[in-house]
Order: structure tokens, then sequence, then C-alpha cells
């Protein structure tokens, strides 16, 4: 009994061989009888009865109906929310960045809010970082602007200013710190 | 060759119809091959019901999974595969083989008969259906793995999990065992149909 319709001849009929290996096939079906029966059996039953026609079956046209409103159903979903997708791809990490933004930006103005309390508590001002905000104590003290004005200014300041707003040794903190951001904040306004 | 080859393209416009969001895509692919997969779970489960709850599981598979076709296959072939998983499924869970068997005995036919077919056609499509029913299930895969979705047996192979050598030899059994239960029904070689 020869295996060559086995191994190769039902790949043969079914073009599922390379053009050589074809070839090689149909030399041996020209001199094997049973290999060359075997496929022209196979050959003919493929064409009259294991065909698509006969094969294949209809399902209740109920199926079919609710099958093909799903599919298409599913595709328009799909296409619906394709900005949505895009989203979802694309816009990760603008946002990202921005939560981080805001993030950032709360921090300093929490910052700025617990330093204006402070100052308000223990100085009797508030600090500010608005230039509209600090014009007026800028103009009403005018900062020195060299060596020598600056211990001229501490002299004087010691003996007489007791209206400053700002008093080194006022309170309990030290509030240098403070005074030096009001003044290099005030400079430019000078 | 060329003409399945052509076949594979017109899938593939179908296919990106289908993925543009045009409803006509899905449509005329589940027309050119739903029939074919009917079939297919049709004979490998004997019940008419139980085949059109898998049809539908199929094709929603097929819906849900739509990013992983790959497009150097054959649709049809990927399309069988998702029907193949069904079938493991089937009788892994509900363990039905055994049932299935003794219930197909004699009355596949009646199960099978669709109304609009012609009285040749419907007497040879009873016969050829009950032929199939008779083989070892492994050999009915294989037969309609290659017949009617036309998976070539490389692929048949990897959806069984068996070497191709298996595969051909599965099916060289299912087509001595079809010619014998043919032969059973009157029909002793396809030119006295």
């Amino acid at each position: 009994m020869c295996n060559k319709f086995e191994e190769s001849g039902l790949l043969y009929v079914s073009g599922e061989l390379s053009p050589v290996e074809a070839r090689e096939y149909e030399s041996h079906v020209a001199v094997c009888e049973e290999c060359r029966r075997e496929t022209e059996a196979y050959q003919r039953e493929r064409a009259e009865l294991y065909t698509v026609d006969i094969l294949s079956e209809r399902p209740n046209p109920v199926v079919d109906a609710e099958i093909l409103r799903l599919g298409s159903a599913a595709r328009k979903a799909s296409t619906a929310f394709m900005p949505m997708l895009f989203l979802k791809k694309y816009a990760a990490l603008p946002i990202f960045i921005m939560l981080v933004m805001v993030a950032v930006g709360g921090y300093f103005r929490y910052h700025a809010m617990v330093a204006d309390k402070l100052v308000a508590k223990y100085g009797g001002e508030a600090t500010s970082s608005s230039p509209s905000d600090s014009a007026a104590p800028a103009a009403a003290y005018p900062l020195p602007v060299n060596d020598e004005e600056l211990a001229l200014s501490d002299s004087n300041k010691s003996a007489s200013d007791t209206n400053a707003p700002f008093s080194k040794t006022r309170g309990n903190m030290n509030l240098e710190g403070v005074v030096t951001v009001k003044e290099s904040v005030n400079e430019p306004g000078k | 060759m060329e003409q399945q080859t052509q076949q594979v393209t017109d899938d593939g416009q179908l296919f990106d119809k289908w993925l543009g969001g045009d409803p006509k895509g899905f449509s005329e692919l589940y027309g050119r091959y739903s029939g074919r997969v009917f079939g297919f779970l049709l004979r490998m489960t004997g019940d008419r019901e139980v085949a059109e709850d898998m049809l539908q599981e199929t094709f929603l598979a097929a819906i849900r999974n739509v990013g992983q076709f790959d497009r150097s296959r054959s649709f049809l072939s990927w399309l069988f595969g998702i029907a193949h998983k069904r079938t493991i499924d089937y009788y892994r869970h509900a363990k039905v083989e055994a049932d299935h068997v003794d219930d197909t005995d004699g009355s596949v036919g009646s199960k099978l008969e669709t109304p609009e077919d012609s009285l040749s056609n419907k007497r040879l499509r009873k016969l050829v259906g009950e032929a199939v029913q008779r083989l070892e299930p492994s050999q009915r895969e294989v037969f309609m793995l290659r017949e009617l979705g036309g998976v070539p047996f490389k692929e048949i192979a990897e959806m069984m999990g068996c070497p191709i050598n298996t595969a051909l030899g599965r099916m060289r059994l299912a087509l001595i065992n079809m010619r014998k239960e043919l032969k059973k029904r009157g029909i002793d070689n396809v030119q006295q149909i």
C-alpha cells in the first residue's frame, strides 16, 4: 500500500504543494496506479459531492437578521466613540502635565497664603508679590540704594522710626526673610 | 489559486468597509460565509438550535476580536478558526458527544433539511449530510474544515494541536469512510448520482 497520496496527494489536490513538489507528485502518479485512482476519485468527489452548495446550510432567517443587526450596531458604536478613543490615546500626556502644573501652582499659592496669614498675625501687614499692593509702602519708605544710605537708614530707624510697618524684632517671629522678600519686590518700582 | 487570492483581496476590501463603519461590509462578509460556518457548526453539533447559537457566538467573537485578524491569512480560515474553538468548548463543557452520536442515528436528514432546496439537491445534501455525520468527530472536523472552510492542512494541524501528518491521516480516513457511508446509501461513485 502506497502512502504517497496521504503524504502529498491530499496537499496536491488542495493546491498546497509548491510547484516543484507538485511536479514530483505528478511524476509519481504517472507510475503509481493506486495513487492515480485515489487522486482522481478525490478530485471528482470534491467537484461533485463536497461542494459549498451541498455542505453549507442556512440558519433561521431570524438568526441571520439578529447577527446582522448586532454586527452593524457594533461597528456604528465603535466608530461613534472614535473621538473618545483618540482622546484616550493621545490626550493622556497633556492632561497629566496640566494636572502637575495645577498641583505645583496650588502648592505655591498655599504657601503664599500661609505667609500672608503669618504676617497678618505677627507683622500687622500682609506681604504681597503684587506690585500694586506694594506700591504705597515703597513710596512711603524709600529703600536705600547703596551701603552709605543703608548705614544711615539703619541708624535713623533704630533711633526714631517707630511707625515703620515692619520691625525685625517685633513679635515672636523673625520676619527678616519676609522683609527681604518685600524689599526685593519693591526694588523695581522705586 | 488565483481565484482564491482574488477572493482574499475582495474579503480585505469588505473588511475595510466594515472597519470604516459601513454596515454593508459586514453584511456582505456575513452573506458570503455564514452558510459555510453554519454548515460546519451544524455537522459538528448535529443540533440546529445549538449551531445557531454558536453561529451567533462565532460572529460576535469575530466582531470583538476584529483587530486580531491577520491580513495575510484568509478571512474564512480565521472565521473557521473561531467557529472551531466554539465546537471544542461545546464538546468540552457539555460532554454531549456520546449523546450526539446516538441522537443523530437515522434522524439527521429531518434536522438539516431546508425547504427551499430543489429535490435532487435536497436528496444529495441529505445523503452527504448523513455520511458526514457518521464520521468519527476528529475525522469530521478535518473534513469539514478542509472542504467547507478551505482551511489549509497546515492551519488545520495548528488548530487541532497535532502534526500535519496526523491531520492528513485523519483526512484520508474521512474520505475512505465517506465512500463507505455513501455506498451504503446507494452512491457507489459520483457518476451514479
